[in-house]
């Protein structure tokens, strides 16, 4: 781990490194979460912090203001989607 | 070789349950870090995210390449404004800093990983009867 942190520049300290695989734990529980714990999230964007949901919002405006207000440190951001099928936008 | 296996998420649609591969990228804000879920979209010429996230690591949003999003609908009133910025971000499995290429949107959009600049320094490998993807460093 030592060796690609360093081939990174060390921009980011082993300590953050650890704590983001820390978080990836919760991406994990996020996604094997049951549907009805999820229901109420549907479309919004949360924060995760150790396999519970710290904060929600319809944007990430909103959810950034909660963070900042309850001062979480590092969580896990994701967006719940709506029960349905993801295809594909274009851009021009 | 450097390489990582993820598992995917699981949601319940209106059709049924649909599996999604995901990969977690850890960016540098105004204030500490926080890690995001990414779709992985091997279809998709390049990454989206909500423009938040560009506001949020000190992204000046107007200054990107200009980008219109559509979907199905061709009508204007259906689109959404977008910038196409270059950041960095962290892949915390390998303790690896890259950059990619970003279209924040201007509205909320889901996260997507596309092909351009991550599919570049990654062979990524779907493995949907797992559940499971593999990324392995090129280079």
């Amino acid at each position: 781990m030592e060796d690609l942190a360093r081939r990174s520049g060390n921009r980011v300290s082993i300590n953050v490194i650890r704590e983001a695989r820390t978080r990836e734990h919760d991406s994990r529980w996020l996604g094997s979460a049951r549907a009805v714990l999820l229901r109420r999230y549907h479309g919004k964007y949360v924060a995760v912090k150790n396999k519970r949901i710290v904060a929600a919002s319809s944007t990430m405006r909103g959810l950034y203001r909660k963070l900042d207000e309850l001062d979480t440190g590092m969580v896990l951001i994701a967006k719940v989607e709506r029960p349905v099928l993801l295809v594909y936008v274009e851009l021009y | 070789m450097s390489s990582f296996t993820r598992g995917w998420i699981r949601q319940r649609t209106g059709t049924g349950i649909v599996d999604r591969p995901v990969l977690d990228l850890l960016f540098r804000e105004k204030r500490g870090y926080n890690l995001y879920a990414f779709i992985v979209d091997s279809g998709a010429d390049i990454s989206l995210a909500p423009r938040g996230l560009a506001e949020r690591i000190g992204v000046d949003w107007a200054k990107g390449k200009r980008a219109r999003l559509s979907g199905i609908s061709p009508k204007p009133e259906c689109s959404v404004d977008g910038r196409i910025h270059t950041v960095r971000t962290v892949v915390p499995a390998l303790a690896l800093e890259l950059k990619v290429s970003v279209c924040f949107a201007d509205g909320d959009t889901p996260y997507l990983i596309g092909r351009e600049a991550f599919f570049d320094r990654f062979k990524v490998t779907l493995d949907k009867p797992n559940k499971r993807t593999t990324f392995t460093l090129t280079g």
